[in-house]
């Protein structure tokens, strides 16, 4: 297994390929649709498709077929998590403190600030004219769901590139598989941060494996990355963790993003959707759920 | 009665049916144009033309839009979560390091031929 890994999308990227002739056409192939994703998605880059589409809320706005279908994926993942993962708590996200790039936010104190979400319903989305009309005030976040879109591309666009070579992509802990994987399969490991050490090492053949954690992208008590829409404030600490696997990253991180959510009813509605998952509690007690395979101890 | 006082009452019969055939065919039209212009939208005139580019117009923003099959993303109409085709398996702990990019690393490229296996946390 060969690697290669830089910067990108506020995080680290990384494509491993099975044949190491294939690490830098795949490489390529994965650089030009994070591209691609950032340009279209960004919530931080005044030039982006969506900060343009935010802008004009209250009025149809034209939107590129990259951003379109972004934007489709987050409302997917909003109707099937019954709005658990909402596009629509980008004011929220705001209020909350992430107002730029994670990596210039200063810690933050003080009683958090609510706002109503305004629930993804409220996005009309016209992919046939290639219109999107957000209500007044509405701001998106595709924080949830474009990270793992673009892992997904980007690995089936690095297996095109590869020429056969199976293909992983990890952005920032979004894996996404495509193309023939090793004999044995892809060993990867789960943790809370995607930068540390493993807490179990597993197996994959196929699809996306996601964690979503709050201990990580946080920037002070209560402070992080994934808004409850029913709070417009982070979501409760039941859960630190939440790794799911799934047939596609987008799946796999729309459910465990929701499990963070949801609280203590994740296991009962990742084990109704067959989603193995493996969830850690904020005191570090673990939950397996379906058929996520039991640690093994260390030889 | 005489027959010149017959033929006079037949005359005016018959100038009341006729009176009456216009003056029902003249309401009925009247009625008619009332009626096509009861409602909103309709321009007899544009219609008469044949061009009515407004009418176009409205009649396209009414439309309920279906996009044809093929421009429907493939997971739009997909009505679940889909789980993986196989589940993870357990696999040994490896010799662990940590990975040896970071968020604040400089941008580069290193490949490895033995590269340290991903790690699915949170970033």
């Amino acid at each position: 297994m060969t690697a290669a890994s830089w910067p990108a999308l506020g995080t680290t990227a990384s494509v491993y390929v099975t044949d190491a002739n294939a690490l830098e056409p795949a490489r390529a192939a994965v650089e030009q649709e994070l591209d691609a994703i950032d340009r279209a998605c960004s919530r931080f880059r005044d030039d982006s498709d969506l900060m343009r589409a935010n802008a004009r809320a209250g009025h149809p706005a034209p939107v590129g077929p990259l951003l379109a279908e972004a934007i489709a994926v987050a409302l997917r993942a909003a109707r099937l998590t019954g709005g658990m993962v909402d596009p629509t708590i980008g004011e929220a996200l705001v209020l909350a403190g992430y107002d730029r790039d994670f990596a210039q936010l200063r810690p933050t104190t003080g009683p958090l600030r609510a706002v109503r979400v305004p629930g993804w319903h409220a996005v009309k989305l016209d992919r046939e004219h290639a219109l999107l009309t957000l209500p007044c005030g509405v701001r998106l976040d595709l924080g949830a769901t474009a990270k793992a879109l673009a892992a997904d591309r980007a690995a089936a666009a690095a297996a095109r590139g590869a020429d056969g070579a199976g293909v992983l992509v990890n952005l920032g802990g979004d894996i996404a598989v495509a193309g023939a994987a090793p004999a044995q399969g892809w060993t990867v490991g789960v943790g809370d941060d995607h930068r540390g050490l493993a807490d179990q090492t597993l197996t994959i053949r196929g699809g996306g494996l996601a964690t979503s954690s709050t201990v990580v992208r946080c920037w002070g008590p209560g402070r992080h990355h994934i808004i409850d829409p029913r709070t417009g404030i982070p979501a409760g600490p039941h859960w630190r963790t939440a790794s799911v696997a799934a047939a596609s990253c987008v799946d796999a991180n729309t459910a465990s993003t929701a499990a963070i959510v949801l609280g203590p009813s994740a296991p009962a509605w990742l084990a109704e959707r067959d989603l193995p998952a493996r969830l850690v509690a904020r005191d570090g007690a673990v939950t397996i759920v379906g058929s996520w395979p039991q640690e093994l101890a260390a030889a | 009665m005489g027959s010149n006082r017959r033929d006079q009452l037949v005359q005016r019969v018959r100038a009341a049916r006729w009176a009456a055939g216009v003056g029902a065919a003249g309401l009925t039209a009247a009625f008619s144009v009332a009626a096509a212009n009861a409602f909103k939208g309709h321009d007899g005139r544009k219609a008469a033309t044949g061009a009515a580019p407004q009418q176009t117009t409205k009649t396209k923003a009414r439309h309920v839009t279906v996009p044809a099959p093929d421009k429907v993303p493939s997971i739009a109409s997909d009505g679940s979560l889909q789980p993986p085709e196989q589940s993870p398996q357990a696999a040994p702990p490896v010799q662990q390091q940590a990975p040896p990019q970071s968020q604040q690393a400089p941008q580069q490229q290193v490949p490895q031929p033995q590269a340290a296996p991903p790690v699915s946390g949170g970033s």
